[in-house]
């Protein structure tokens, strides 16, 4: 009963891979229906097994269902934009196969109490995302992506591993949330610099963030989706359970780590994101200054009581929710443009709302979101987060973060004015259905999602009263 | 059974801290020059050699003078017998024990470093001449500082866990100093062995490191301190019956630095780096650290005490010694046959080290460490005077083979006489020389111990005497005396430079020095008890310091060896300097030619290794390489790597240049430029990303042991 979510997944991979094999070149919308299907019927799946008991290496609560239903429901945007993606490639359904493996191991991140199983889960992650971004294999810069995050993501893997030797080292035990042992403060520290740089590196923070530029602009666009949406989020489960749980008390020994790459991340992300001229290029140093954020709320929740950790988890959910909405919507965005123009450059943009108006608006909203402007989604998060901040005396670092947003406003507002300029051609873009539901739908949850704080909210203090 | 009973630990701040100096002034005047070496390639132009040479002979001019410092105030102040200074640092602490730095300043390591400091300093000195216009004069100077200060942290170290991070420091500096030619292929493929048979030998070492480790964790008392590993021993808390596999791994890493059987194959290859080079690898450096640590570990194969005995413990763990000693009997031997055969000088005077090393095995092996230690110091000083005798021949006629040379004598009167002394050491002759009495010291700690067949292992080590003899003879007549044979139009020997000359007459002196020491405690012990307890017998008073006892000098020991090397000179004077037809033929005969085959291909040992290592690894290599062919090469690197990077380059190039106008022209200037900056970081290059990654993570590391180290805590 309690791994059926991931039973679930892993009938529909090989439902999926059978239904390609037979189908071939007509397979592409039946692989598309049954990864859709695989991905809400896993989700409900995980709704249902809360709370099952799974021995101690397990542990089945709030954190499981928030971040395995994230993952699960932001795969199902990047289903859509690889449809309209790879509409020229054949074997869709291996992808999505690489898809749901990815997030079988999403899933067992977000359920584990033990290192192992957490760092199985983390390479069943990393792994199949390697390979997806190398998917289109006759692309160069395609290519070029995959092989640049593999040897990264191999040297980031071995500093995790090496940190999490020193942590069995100092605390005797893999399970998380273990005391160090007396006299062991050196290997604490090694470990928490090993795992902290490891996992820095996955989630992107300067300056472990040189490989997201060069992948975000070489992969293809519905992986750039997927690595935004989806794969980032698994990555912050990995490091909240790591620092949350495995190390919660050792807290005040991390908060100024953390303090640190924030500082960095939010600064260099923006900065260097002002002087981009390609839309997917300023995306990807938004998600450099994004990861900044969120991981301001760590600093927040490392240092505080229960009240500042709770608003502190709540900036982080609102935070994390939002981002799949907005990055999603952008992304898909500008995977219309480019299927048309070939190019992200921002001149491919200008007037953008005389030729195909439901695209331009979709971005402009997505770009009001992740500037923090109310009611759309990215305000909360940021909100709460700044707040919890405030909270746990770290003024400094809610200022830079305020900065941070004030120069963010700069380059999204600069796409936005492009986007309103006459055009160049009065051509219209191709359009396609399912991408213009699924920017109409993600627009529309940006716009409303003041009515689902409320629930994330009960979820965040749930999170807190179960952590250790 | 006690060694170490009732050994006291002192601290003494102001010796630790000089030994520390010993360590760090090399170690940073290295650094310093490599880093001048960086600042000459990127702006192309040579800093003076007077300023990088008096750099590089300073950094161990500071070590000297510390170590002089340290050898006095130890041995005045303390009773060696009974005191160790012991200063420890830890450095990563656990709940099962605690990695340290630490120094220990004890006889063996005291007197070592000051040999080490002193014949260092004169080869640097003599290097600042013999490497006169060369174009990375810097470098050198840098690496051998640095290879320097690496054996002095060997030295040192007062556990084992520092001994081998300064192990493998020596073995990455030489192999930067062995390839210092690189340019040359023969050179690169040298330092390459060199490294290589170096590094089965250091797998061996670390994984006995670790075996000690886990014993002592047992025994609930981790260490890898050699004091308290001795103190366990003698207490009783561990056994040498646990310890002689773990001693067994570690002389494993002693196999492949000290060159003995079957790893010798990288030594002779070694003469590819420049002679001061040699001369420092071979006399104090790298291949004595091998037996050093032999002789500090030696609680793992000997049970040693009473008078004049080592004992070889019962049962299995016999094995390690009697393997130590036996490998060093025929390493002896090996090399001193492949000596005979070589022609190269530079090779001769390897390929003897390789039987001298041999012969300090075979002692160690026996449990006489003190007897192995006093050749250890014989050799040092005697073959660092060879090498630097034969760097002035080479510089002299500009070749390093035998049949170039001849009648040199009268061009080159210093090099003629230093490099005479030199010989006669090696050789051992009779009653005036250093290597006399050590070597007769080995002799008879060979044929006192209980090791199987000891007798035959006598016999063979009397054997190689005699051929030491011959070869240094016929090394003497071919290179000094005869006709010259090199080619007079264009070689003019020249007399050796003043520098190098003075190097040479002090080793010279040196030598001359240990050998009137040595005979007055020889001999003169044999007329007076008083002489024979004073520090004037090297031999004897070191024993005593560390606890052990060899039979002493009689005379009636010593005739087999004076008729091996007596017979061995007049055999060679009488083939190559008289040239008797008899002795010639003898020369020529059949059988001798084949022998003399085998003996040239180093009695094929290299060929095994290369079978061994070859063969499974070829059949591996091949398919990597088909893989490597057809994918990496045809797919990744064609097409990916190659095609990738230039046309982002070429990308970057047109970023570059169509760059900021146009695009940004709101937001202040600053700001801009700023991001313009950090963007350029953004190079495209996956090297320079991982080199970005470990240097986030070397500050945060320094960060938090640093600044934030105090107030870590945990509840």
């Amino acid at each position: 009963m309690t791994w059926l979510p991931v039973s679930v997944l892993f009938l529909g991979i090989i439902l999926i891979l059978v239904v390609d094999l037979i189908f071939r070149e007509k397979a592409k919308v039946y692989t598309v229906i049954l990864s859709v299907l695989t991905l809400s019927f896993s989700s409900l799946m995980v709704i249902q097994t809360k709370g099952t008991n799974a021995g101690s290496m397990f542990f089945f609560g709030d954190f499981y269902v928030f971040f395995s239903i994230v993952g699960l429901l932001s795969s199902i945007i990047v289903v859509f934009s690889a449809w309209k993606d790879y509409s020229v490639e054949l074997d869709l359904g291996v992808f999505f196969s690489l898809l749901l493996l990815a997030n079988a191991g999403g899933i067992l991140i977000a359920a584990s109490r033990n290192f192992i199983p957490l760092y199985l889960g983390y390479e069943l992650v990393s792994i199949p995302t390697y390979a997806m971004i190398a998917f289109k294999k006759k692309n160069r810069s395609s290519a070029e992506s995959g092989l640049k995050i593999f040897l990264l993501g191999a040297l980031s893997s071995a500093i995790i591993i090496y940190g999490l030797a020193m942590y069995y080292g100092a605390t005797g035990t893999l399970q998380m949330g273990g005391d160090i042992i007396n006299h062991s403060k050196t290997l604490a520290i090694a470990a928490l610099v090993l795992i902290t740089v490891g996992s820095s590196f996955k989630i992107g923070l300067v300056p472990f963030h040189y490989w997201i530029a060069d992948v975000y602009s070489g992969a293809s666009v519905s992986v750039v989706n997927f690595l935004s949406a989806s794969s980032k989020k698994m990555a912050f489960a990995f490091v909240f359970q790591i620092f949350f749980v495995g190390m919660s008390s050792w807290h005040n020994s991390y908060t100024y780590l953390f303090a640190i790459l924030a500082t960095f991340s939010v600064i260099v992300g923006n900065i260097v994101a002002v002087v981009q001229d390609r839309l997917l290029r300023i995306i990807a140093y938004s998600t450099i200054a994004q990861a900044g954020y969120i991981v301001m709320g760590i600093v927040a929740y490392g240092e505080g009581n229960t009240f500042t950790k709770e608003l502190a988890m709540k900036g982080i959910l609102f935070h994390i929710t939002a981002h799949v909405l907005m990055k999603g919507a952008a992304i898909a965005a500008i995977l219309v443009v480019i299927s048309s123009t070939k190019s992200d450059h921002i001149n491919n943009f200008r007037g953008l709302f005389h030729t195909s108006p439901i695209t331009a608006s979709a971005l402009a909203i997505a770009f009001f979101s992740l500037m923090g402007i109310p009611p759309a989604a990215g305000f909360y998060g940021k909100f709460f987060l700044f707040l919890s901040l405030v909270e746990a005396g770290y003024e400094w670092l809610a200022l830079i973060g305020i900065i941070g947003s004030a120069i963010s406003i700069y380059y999204y507002g600069k796409v936005i004015r492009i986007m309103v300029d006459q055009p160049e051609s009065k051509e219209k873009l191709n359009s396609f259905t399912p991408i213009n539901v699924l920017l109409v739908v993600l627009t529309i949850l940006t716009l409303l999602f003041g009515i689902f704080t409320q629930d994330l909210a009960i979820i965040a203090e749930n999170i807190v009263a179960q952590n250790p | 059974m006690v060694v170490e009973e009732g050994i006291q630990v002192i601290e003494d701040k102001f010796l630790i801290n000089s030994a520390i100096l010993v360590i760090l002034i090399p170690f940073l005047t290295g650094i310093f020059l490599l880093f001048l070496r960086g600042l000459e390639i990127r702006n192309k132009t040579k800093f003076s050699e007077r300023l990088t040479g008096s750099i590089g002979v300073a950094g161990l001019l500071g070590s000297l003078i510390n170590a002089t410092i340290i050898i006095f105030t130890y041995f005045n102040k303390y009773d060696a017998k009974t005191q160790r200074v012991i200063g420890d640092t830890p450095f990563v602490s656990s709940a099962h024990g605690t990695f340290k730095w630490g120094i220990s300043l004890d006889p063996l390591s005291v007197i070592m470093m000051f040999l080490l400091a002193f014949i260092a300093s004169v080869i640097h000195f003599y290097a600042t001449e013999y490497m006169h216009g060369d174009t990375a004069y810097t470098r050198f100077f840098g690496t051998l500082n640095f290879f320097t200060g690496a054996m002095f942290g060997f030295v040192l170290a007062s556990n084992l866990f520092m001994a081998f991070v300064f192990w493998e420091l020596l073995g990455v500096s030489s192999y930067m100093l062995i390839g210092y030619y690189w340019p040359k292929a023969s050179a690169a493929s040298a330092a390459k062995k060199a490294f290589l048979y170096n590094k089965i030998g250091d797998v061996s070492f670390l994984v006995g490191i670790a075996y000690i480790w886990q014993i002592t964790l047992k025994a609930h008392h981790p260490t890898l301190d050699y004091h308290e590993l001795t103190n366990l021993i003698s207490n009783g808390t561990i056994s040498i019956n646990q310890l002689w596999f773990p001693g067994l791994l570690l002389f494993g890493g002693a196999i492949g630095k000290s060159a003995q059987l079957p790893l010798f194959g990288w030594l002779p290859e070694a003469m590819e780096g420049p002679t001061p080079v040699s001369a420092l690898l071979h006399s104090s450096t790298m291949v004595k650290a091998g037996l050093f640590l032999l002789s500090r570990i030696y609680f793992t194969f000997v049970t040693v005490g009473g008078h004049y005995e080592a004992f070889i413990p019962e049962g299995d763990a016999a094995l390690t010694a009697t393997l130590i000693t036996w490998l060093g009997v025929l390493t002896a031997l090996c090399g001193a046959l492949i000596a005979l055969t070589a022609t190269d000088i530079k090779k001769v005077l390897a390929f003897s080290t390789i039987s001298q090393l041999g012969y300090i095995g075979m002692a160690m092996g026996t449990g006489q460490i003190h007897v192995g230690f006093y050749h250890l110091v014989s050799h040092a000083t005697f073959k660092s005077l060879l090498f630097l005798c034969a760097g002035a021949v080479i510089h002299s006629v500009h070749s390093q083979e035998m049949k170039d040379m001849g009648g040199l004598k009268k061009y080159m009167p210093y090099t003629y006489w230093t490099m005479l002394i030199g010989l006669l050491g090696l050789v051992g002759f009779p009653f005036i020389t250093n290597g006399f009495y050590s070597k007769d010291a080995l002799l008879v700690a060979i044929k006192n111990s209980d090791i199987p067949l000891a007798g035959l292992a006598f016999t063979i080590a009397l054997i190689t005497a005699g051929i030491t003899a011959f070869y240094s003879s016929k090394l003497f007549i071919l290179t000094f005396l005869g006709t010259p044979r090199y080619d007079k139009d264009h070689v003019h020997p020249h007399k050796t430079g003043i520098r190098m000359r003075i190097a040479l007459i002090i080793l010279a002196i040196a030598v001359v020095i240990e050998s009137v020491w040595w005979a007055v405690g020889s001999i003169g012990g044999l007329a007076s008890e008083k002489i024979n307890k004073s520090f004037w017998n090297f031999e004897y008073r070191l024993g005593d310091l560390i606890g052990i006892h060899g039979a002493p000098f009689a005379l009636i020991d010593t005739i087999p060896s004076i008729l091996a090397v007596i017979l061995g000179i007049s055999l060679a004077f009488g083939m190559y300097f008289y040239q008797i037809p008899f002795l010639i033929s003898l020369k020529e005969g059949g059988f001798i030619i084949k022998l003399e085959n085998i003996i040239a291909n180093r009695f094929g040992f290299d060929k095994l290794i290369y079978v061994l290592a070859m063969g499974p690894g070829m059949w591996v290599g091949s398919k990597f390489r088909r893989f490597d062919e057809e994918v990496i090469d045809g797919f990744i690197i064609n097409t990916v790597i190659k095609d990738g990077s230039l046309k982002l380059a070429d990308y970057s190039n047109k970023l570059d240049q169509d760059g900021i106008d146009g695009v940004v022209n709101g937001l202040g200037d600053i700001t801009s430029e700023l991001g313009y900056n950090l963007r350029k970081v953004q190079t495209g290059q996956t090297s320079q990303y991982a080199r970005w990654m470990m240097f986030g993570l070397a500050l945060l590391l320094s960060i938090m042991t640093l600044l934030y180290f105090q107030t870590f805590t945990i509840k």
